[in-house]
């Protein structure tokens, strides 16, 4: 049983409007799905589901204002439900039967996890490694739900379930804050950019660092590229240095990451957040996910993809909140140079200039070359210029080489 | 198929630049600094232009596409 509540897509978030929903009771959902429309103060926001399972009830109604937190909808999830390893084969079967809608049944299968869950602890199958660690984690290993085949729960299920609990805390204290805060009705997007750059700027410490990299080769690479591509397989500059960056982040992860309770967490997805203007006024950042991992036609076909849904606003949930560091870019007709703001809990900021043509010493004498200038805002708390550097020297190194992006 | 052409272009300038009074744009007038269009929306009209129109366009022509005229004389030469 699984429960769909307002997700929070930035700590600045309290609540918002359901505009419609894409599903009804009754209606099988995969992970990723998206299932409804919100109406934020980053514009309008497709939200995806994070489970498998079958739609039972809508509890939210279409134009109702929702806190971020609350329940959304009911979802019956398909292998989800099962928590506890003494039955693995059973408890999905009994929750894909049940009939939507029907409040009789969804307590039966209420009261069979709450059965399921009183499993004396010596019964449940578990390594001894894993008993101490969720001992020492403090784990009701009652709660923890085995990945393995033989349904016996290992050291790393304990330690999964015990990151998630701490982020589910964090969320509940996040949560109880946004309660706090006065709720003021319809929030606008100038308003959430200002309180987060407000924030910023008070918490922050930026140090900047700045340089500049020859583009000859990598946009000779990418006309040559270009010229065996239909327009619509084109690549353009930004998503081979979102790649770059991507890749350089796997060399210097210290940038990738946030910065939340007095410490650096250093994320293992590395989502490159690219900030998106929009023509009626503010920005929004949607983040290409695990860019790393993506080819660049993948990161291609994503960026288009995405650029037009922000403008449009169909973003979705986990593309607005997932952003580990994000890329501002002026574009080709913006200023040489920016000097940006970090958007928090990130620790990293990366600014690209306009692409020129400047005066460079090349090989002893000097020639004229594409040149962007890069600027690399850094949380000091997280990281020092030591860490910046080498990111801009890995930068760099990654596009004078772009055939291996 | 001038006509045609015209309406594809002010199609796809639509689309990207909605709030823009077309009416007033000039021939040679700038596309990106008269519309604030940046370089994916132009290259988004490009490939609704090339989509609609069915015809390929190098990406050595984008610099010189920048204003209507420009656009509307490359378009009549390749259609």
């Amino acid at each position: 049983m699984g429960k769909f509540i307002m997700p929070s897509l930035g700590s600045q978030m309290i609540e918002a409007k359901l505009i419609q929903w894409h599903v009804k009771p009754g209606d099988t959902v995969k992970k990723g799905d998206i299932i409804g429309e919100i109406d934020t103060e980053k514009g309008l926001i497709d939200v995806e589901v994070f489970e498998d399972g079958v739609i039972s009830e809508l509890v939210a109604k279409e134009g109702e204002v929702i806190p971020v937190g609350s329940v959304m909808a009911v979802i019956n999830g398909e292998g989800k439900t099962e928590k506890v390893t003494a039955k693995p084969a059973e408890m999905p079967k009994e929750s894909a039967k049940k009939v939507p809608g029907d409040g009789k049944q969804k307590v039966t299968t209420k009261e069979k996890v709450a059965k399921s869950q009183e499993v004396p602890v010596h019964r449940i199958k578990a390594s001894p490694l894993a008993r101490r660690v969720a001992e020492d984690l403090g784990v009701d290993l009652s709660k923890v739900k085995s990945n393995s085949k033989s349904g016996t729960i290992h050291r790393n299920d304990v330690e999964a379930y015990a990151r998630q609990q701490t982020a589910d805390e964090t969320f509940e204290k996040e949560l109880d804050m946004a309660e706090h805060i006065s709720k003021a009705e319809g929030k606008s997007m100038r308003q959430s950019i200002a309180s987060a750059m407000s924030q910023s700027n008070k918490e922050i410490p930026h140090y900047y660092l700045e340089t500049e990299i020859d583009m000859k080769t990598a946009l000779e690479w990418l006309s040559a590229e270009n010229q065996n591509r239909s327009v619509q397989k084109r690549l353009l500059p930004p998503m081979v240095l979102i790649k770059a960056v991507a890749n350089a982040l796997t060399e210097v992860p210290q940038l990738n990451g946030f910065w939340t309770d007095e410490a650096m967490h250093i994320e293992e997805g590395i989502h490159v957040g690219f900030a998106i203007t929009l023509r009626q006024g503010g920005l929004v950042i949607p983040a290409i996910l695990n860019a790393d991992l993506k080819s660049l036609d993948e990161i291609r076909s994503d960026f288009v993809d995405m650029v037009s849904r922000a403008r449009e606003g169909h973003l979705r949930s986990r593309e607005i909140s997932s952003a580990t560091i994000t890329i501002t870019s002026l574009g080709e007709r913006g200023a040489e140079k920016v000097y940006g703001v970090i958007y928090p809990p990130q620790v990293a900021l990366i600014g690209l200039g306009k692409i020129t043509e400047r005066p460079r010493a090349v090989d002893g004498s000097i020639g004229i070359r594409p040149t962007l200038t890069v600027v690399l805002a850094g949380d000091h708390r997280a990281t020092d210029g030591h860490t910046g550097s080498l990111f801009l020297e890995k930068l760099n190194n990654q596009l004078q080489h772009p055939e291996t992006l | 198929m001038s006509n045609s052409i015209d309406s594809v272009i002010r199609k796809h300038l639509h689309r990207i630049a909605p709030e823009a009074d077309l009416n007033r744009l000039q021939p040679d007038d700038e596309l990106g600094s008269t519309l604030d269009i940046d370089s994916m929306d132009f290259y988004n009209m490009m490939v609704g232009i090339s989509e609609d129109l069915r015809v390929e366009i190098p990406e050595q022509e984008y610099g010189n596409l920048r204003t209507l005229k420009s656009i509307k004389e490359f378009l009549r030469k390749s259609v």
